[in-house]
């Protein structure tokens, strides 16, 4: 690693940390600001007066507020979110469970979207201003603009009401069991599909535009003319030399993709009732589980911080030549 | 442009003329016995409660723009006046903008607005100013990223040198040349804030009072298991085709802004 890239790193990860105390701090000044008793807020409203009174007593509420962040921040920071008093569990356990079936769903829609992204987007570049580079263009902005929970449930009426290619919803038949390791693949997999690509298409025109626009400027650049000069073979010069360097932007645009596309998430798992973090949202919404749905946006605001330090460092990896302040 | 602004033009007439071009009202049960495919009576169909799914679209194009440009206004204001003196005098103002955006940017905007509407409530204004909240921190920092540049450039500080106050140069100097960028950036946060309040209407989260596509496209959801399309269609057409004209506005405006830009 060249000089500096570990002062930069460090200090990244550093404004990071500061980062997690910050959305707790955060959502404390939210819940103070709420109008309503607190305790009331923490406890439900169909909570009794015991129970009310417990959680005054457990978040210290009638304490100075200095005294009610502290022991707000100690409580979160020691991994207690509360408990959830439609699940009658506690927060975490409850969030933890859904995040396997999460991350399957919005990673898989993450790699579609960037694999055909990034085809498309080469296509787009190397056929530039031709009916297939319109064709592409237009759509991947058409797809840009309409909303996931139209297209999701086009994709319902298309291909489960009318030609009953997909299961409706959830995550596996039931009767499947993991036991049978093959047929359980193979049904989780089949639910999987119109949910992933959903949020497939909605993320993939920013990769096509993307990738077609940093191709287009990598192919007029001299480096580039420099290798057709030197007779290389046009498919060395395009995938080893063009491409490579158009990637580049993809890994950022990956990171900050993954804070916005949470909102996907959750409408996505909504209507295909997919066991995640998000139809678990919508779940605390509901119920108007506060602890819980506290709990989710804590978690998730520490993983989108989290994911967006990794981005970071993979960048610095794979392109030296970035030693950001 | 031409596209967008034609396709916007129709859509804005639309739902200026809402009243004039049906005479039901949008949100009222009963209108039908269920179920309705579109007929004369009614072109896009009812729901399940006989609710008219043509007024309502129509008055959803009323919800949709005003939520748009009002929430999109009011961010754009919030951001020069925190992008604007954070860029010109820079220092800790300069250095705190920084942190307060870095934070905003790394957290997930969606389910903050959810919580933020959950807590007060899913009134029309609250929602409106959630938006508006939760959105400044992207423009602010393009206002100052262009207010740096823009400070060192000639005139500027001719006009320090002429005995221009500060408040002078910011707002008459600088602001007229830091605005290219922020409409282009504005338009984009237009189209978003249309998609976050129909986002929050399926949910659940959208006010009850308003006409919202969001919220016909929650009842979609059923609708469409017993042969009622219609009510799908319709809404999702208008959402997607006003998005789209805003993002093609988006996309005319920084071409006329930035003419050299690969294409």
């Amino acid at each position: 690693m060249p000089g500096g890239t570990k002062e930069y790193l460090l200090k990244r990860i550093l404004i990071g940390l500061v980062m997690v105390p910050a959305v707790i701090i955060f959502t404390f000044i939210l819940l103070k600001l709420a109008p309503g008793d607190p305790a009331v807020l923490m406890a439900g409203e169909t909570a009794t007066k015991e129970y009310i009174e417990m959680i005054r007593e457990i978040y210290g509420l009638n304490k100075p507020l200095h005294e009610q962040l502290m022991i707000y921040l100690g409580k979160l920071f020691t991994g207690d979110f509360g408990y959830s008093f439609t699940f009658k569990r506690p927060v975490l356990n409850v969030i933890l469970e859904r995040v396997p079936t999460t991350l399957l769903l919005a990673g898989t829609g993450a790699l579609i979207a960037i694999f055909f992204g990034i085809v498309l987007g080469v296509v787009a570049a190397i056929r530039k201003d031709t009916v297939a580079d319109n064709v592409i263009s237009s759509l991947s902005l058409i797809f840009y603009s309409i909303p996931i929970f139209a297209l999701a449930q086009f994709l319902i009426l298309f291909l489960v009401i009318q030609y009953r290619l997909f299961p409706l919803s959830g995550y596996v038949s039931i009767g499947v069991s993991p036991d049978d390791p093959i047929n359980y693949v193979r049904d989780v997999l089949w639910h999987l599909a119109l949910p992933s690509i959903s949020l497939a298409l909605i993320q993939m025109a920013t990769y096509v535009k993307l990738t077609r626009t940093s191709m287009i400027e990598a192919l007029y650049s001299n480096y580039i003319i420099a290798a057709k000069a030197r007779g290389l073979k046009w498919r060395r010069i395009l995938f080893k030399h063009a491409l490579k360097n158009a990637l580049l932007p993809i890994i950022t645009v990956a990171g900050i993709q993954l804070g916005l596309i949470i909102g996907g998430v959750v409408i996505t798992e909504t209507i295909f009732s997919w066991p995640g973090v998000g139809r678990l949202t919508i779940e605390a919404i509901e119920a108007r589980d506060f602890p819980l749905l506290n709990g989710i946006f804590v978690l998730t605001s520490i993983s989108v911080i989290i994911a967006n330090i990794i981005t970071d460092i993979i960048y610095t990896y794979v392109d030296p030549r970035v030693k950001l302040r | 442009m031409a596209i967008s602004i034609t396709l916007l033009s129709i859509i804005v007439f639309l739902g200026l003329t809402a009243g004039v071009l049906t005479d039901k009202e949008p949100l009222r049960t009963g209108y039908a016995p269920g179920l309705t495919e579109p007929s004369s009576q009614f072109p896009m169909g009812t729901d399940q409660l006989g609710r008219d799914i043509f007024s309502w679209t129509l008055y959803g194009i009323r919800t949709a723009l005003f939520v748009g440009i009002v929430s999109t206004g009011l961010t754009v204001i919030i951001s020069i006046l925190i992008g604007l003196p954070a860029g010109y005098f820079g220092g800790k103002l300069d250095q705190l903008l920084m942190r307060v955006t870095d934070f905003f940017l790394s957290i997930p905007r969606f389910i903050l607005i959810i919580f933020a509407v959950i807590i007060f409530g899913p009134t029309l204004t609250n929602i409106i100013l959630i938006l508006s909240i939760f959105s400044w921190p992207t423009i602010a920092r393009i206002v100052r990223a262009e207010v740096l540049s823009i400070k060192e450039r000639e005139y500027v500080q001719a006009a320090k040198v002429l005995g221009s106050g500060n408040l002078d140069i910011m707002f008459n100097e600088i602001l007229p040349n830091v605005m290219p960028p922020v409409l282009v950036a504005a338009a984009l946060q237009m189209s978003d804030a249309i998609l976050v309040e129909a986002g929050l209407s399926f949910l659940g989260l959208g006010d009850p009072n308003t006409a919202s596509w969001g919220r016909i496209l929650a009842i979609a959801r059923q609708a469409i298991y017993v042969g009622g399309w219609w009510t799908l269609l319709f809404p999702s057409l208008f959402i997607t085709a006003t998005v789209l004209s805003v993002n093609l506005l988006a996309d005319g405006l920084n071409d006329l802004f930035n003419p050299k830009s690969v294409r």
